[in-house]
Parts: C-alpha cells; structure tokens; sequence
C-alpha cells in the first residue's frame, strides 16, 4: 500500500474515534440504559412448571427404559408348555363340588392388583384337611378337620421361561413355594405351588 | 404476568392427550359393561359368629350394597340363624370335633342382585364375585362382614 493511502486511512479512523468519545445526548442515554432491559424480556423464564415437565418426562424415559430392556427382555423370549401343582387348604365342601365343575376351566390370580392368567384346570385330588393338634401330654399330632378339605390343583400353562424362572404371560413369577390367590368362575382360594415342571 | 410460552403448550397436549386415551379407556370398559346381559343372580352369604341380637334383628327385605366398591345393589330375600358351631381340638384323643359355640350364631343370608354371568365369572358391577370371597354387606340396619358360600342364576 501506498504512503499516501495509508495516511487517508488514518484520517478516516481519527474522527470515528472522536466520535465514540463525544458527549451523547440526553435521548441517546435513554435508549442505552433500555437496551439490556429489552433483552432480559426476550428471554424464556425458566420455572418450576418447566422444571416438572422435564422431571416427567426424565421418568417416563427411564420407566420405558427399565420396561424393555434387561432381564425382562429376556423372560420374553421363549415359552414353554408347564404343569404345575398348587395347594389350597381348608376349602370348604362347596368349594370342593365346585372344583369338580371347574375342570378345564381357567384360573386367573385374584389380586387386586393381579389378575395373571394361571392356566387350565387339568386335574386335581381332594383330601381331608388335616390341622396340627398339641395333646395334653405334649405330643404333636395332625387331625382331620371336619367338612375340610385340602386341594391339589394341577393346572397347565403356557408360560414365559427364561434362565432365571418361569413366568406368566403377565410376568408373575412362578415357582416352588410361591403363594397367591388364585380363582376361577366359582371360587376364590389362596394357594402355594408345590411342584412345577414342563411338559410337550 | 407470565407469557405464554411452547412448554406451556406441550403440557396442555399432554395433558388433552393422556384425558383422550382415559376417556377412551373408559368408553371401551362401558360398551364392554352394556353389551353384556344383566339377569338375577345369588349368593348366599354367611356370617359366622354373630350374636343373637344382629341375628335376630337383620331383616329380610332390606336393600344392601356390597362388593369392593360397596356400590353394587342387592337385597335380602331369605335369613337362615342357626346355632354357630367351631371345630374344636380334642387334646386327649387328638381329633377336632365341632362343638356349638354359646351365644354365637350363624346367619345365611340369600342375597339376590342383578348381575352378569359369563362363561368365565360372575359379577356385579365389574366386581368379581366367587364361593369363599370375603366382603361387606350393608345397609339399614346391618353392617356385617362375611363369607359368600354358594352362588349362582336365581331363576
């Protein structure tokens, strides 16, 4: 570049300089002192509304994370045919007549929060119920309790398996010594499981 | 005042959304409940150990409610009262025998109400109903709870 640009160029620069330190107006200090008040408005507030929505939706990611994947994966991935037998105490001579009618009939669980289908009523034996009495000179000795029963239920299902257990279609675990209400269209019984095993 | 802004607005939706799909959970569960046929069902309900004076003094004819939601109607159509026996351990000889209980009775009551029938449950405004259920059956002048023992169509 030339001398003689390099001086205009100078000159240019002086008086933008000059102007900068110039005394302002009394409008000009006005619209300075709004400006950051203008940009503070533009700005999204954020509240507790906002801080709730994020919350909610933080949870319903995780719920539908800790849903689908992990061992529950797992437990869908294949069924098997089972049969297994579950023990009902003290039922009552009606209930009893009307396990003979429930022959092939479904039982569901009959929780509140709980109706997992259990499977298909495929046979099953009825004993007099027998209760643990204390005598006099101390022994311990199991009497039959009059117009008791015991019931061995064996019903079959399709259940879910995996390495950790068998499972219901609804994912209720199944196994030895678990205990539930179970019901079907008559009754209505707690019971436990006593023997599982698959079947083809 | 707050402005408005697009959260707001994804809360609403969400909102309007999850209203939508419970109303029409709710829609589904009403067809369901019409389309089946009501028609008179029973239970016959027992009260193991009342005393005689709630014995005595349940009236036949009353309205009740019952169930889980004790909103499902019936009334009582028959009262049976008979002396309430337990079974009883004999510590000498090791059997139970059952023995009358002083000052108990128990009380059947026949309830009637109209229910549904499928093949699979009986129930009385969506509540399930079964031989063995323990429930609440109230209303004036009784307030008791009991063991349903039988059930099924009453004509």
């Amino acid at each position: 570049m030339s001398e003689k640009k390099k001086k205009n160029n100078k000159k240019i620069a002086q008086p933008e300089v000059k102007k900068v330190a110039q005394p302002e107006s009394k409008e000009e200090n006005v619209e300075k002192k709004e400006a950051p008040q203008q940009t503070v408005k533009k700005k999204i507030k954020f509240n507790w509304v906002d801080a709730l929505l994020i919350v909610m939706v933080i949870v319903l990611i995780f719920g539908a994370v800790s849903r689908f994947s992990g061992k529950i994966q797992e437990i869908t991935a294949s069924t098997h045919m089972v049969e297994y037998k579950v023990k009902a105490v003290g039922l009552r001579t009606i209930s009893a007549e009307y396990l003979q009618q429930s022959m092939g009939m479904q039982f569901n669980m009959g929780e509140k929060a709980r109706t997992d289908t259990l499977g298909t009523l495929v046979d099953f034996e009825i004993a007099p119920a027998l209760s643990n009495i204390e005598m006099a000179d101390g022994s311990i000795v199991a009497a039959e309790r009059p117009e008791r029963y015991d019931a061995i239920l064996t019903l079959r299902l399709n259940a879910t398996v995996n390495s950790s257990g068998y499972y219901t279609p609804q994912l209720s675990n199944i196994g030895v010594g678990s205990n539930f209400i179970i019901k079907n269209k008559y009754i209505v019984t707690q019971a436990t499981v006593i023997e599982l095993k698959e079947v083809e | 005042m707050r402005k408005f802004n697009w959260l707001d607005a994804v809360i609403i939706l969400i909102v309007l959304a999850i209203g939508f799909c419970g109303f029409k959970y709710l829609q589904n569960k009403t067809t369901v409940a019409q389309t089946a046929d009501t028609k008179k069902l029973y239970f016959m309900f027992e009260i193991p150990q009342a005393a005689e004076e709630v014995a005595e003094n349940i009236a036949v004819d009353t309205d009740i409610v019952f169930g889980e939601k004790k909103v499902s109607k019936g009334k009582i159509v028959s009262k049976i009262i008979e002396p309430f026996k337990d079974e009883v351990p004999n510590l000498n000889e090791g059997y139970y025998e059952y023995q009358e209980i002083p000052n108990k009775h128990r009380v059947v009551l026949r309830i009637e109400f109209d229910g549904v029938e499928t093949e699979n449950a009986f129930t009385a405004d969506g509540d399930q109903l079964n031989v063995g259920l323990a429930t609440i059956v109230s209303g004036v002048g009784i307030n008791s709870t009991g063991t349903i023992v039988d059930i099924g169509g009453a004509e």
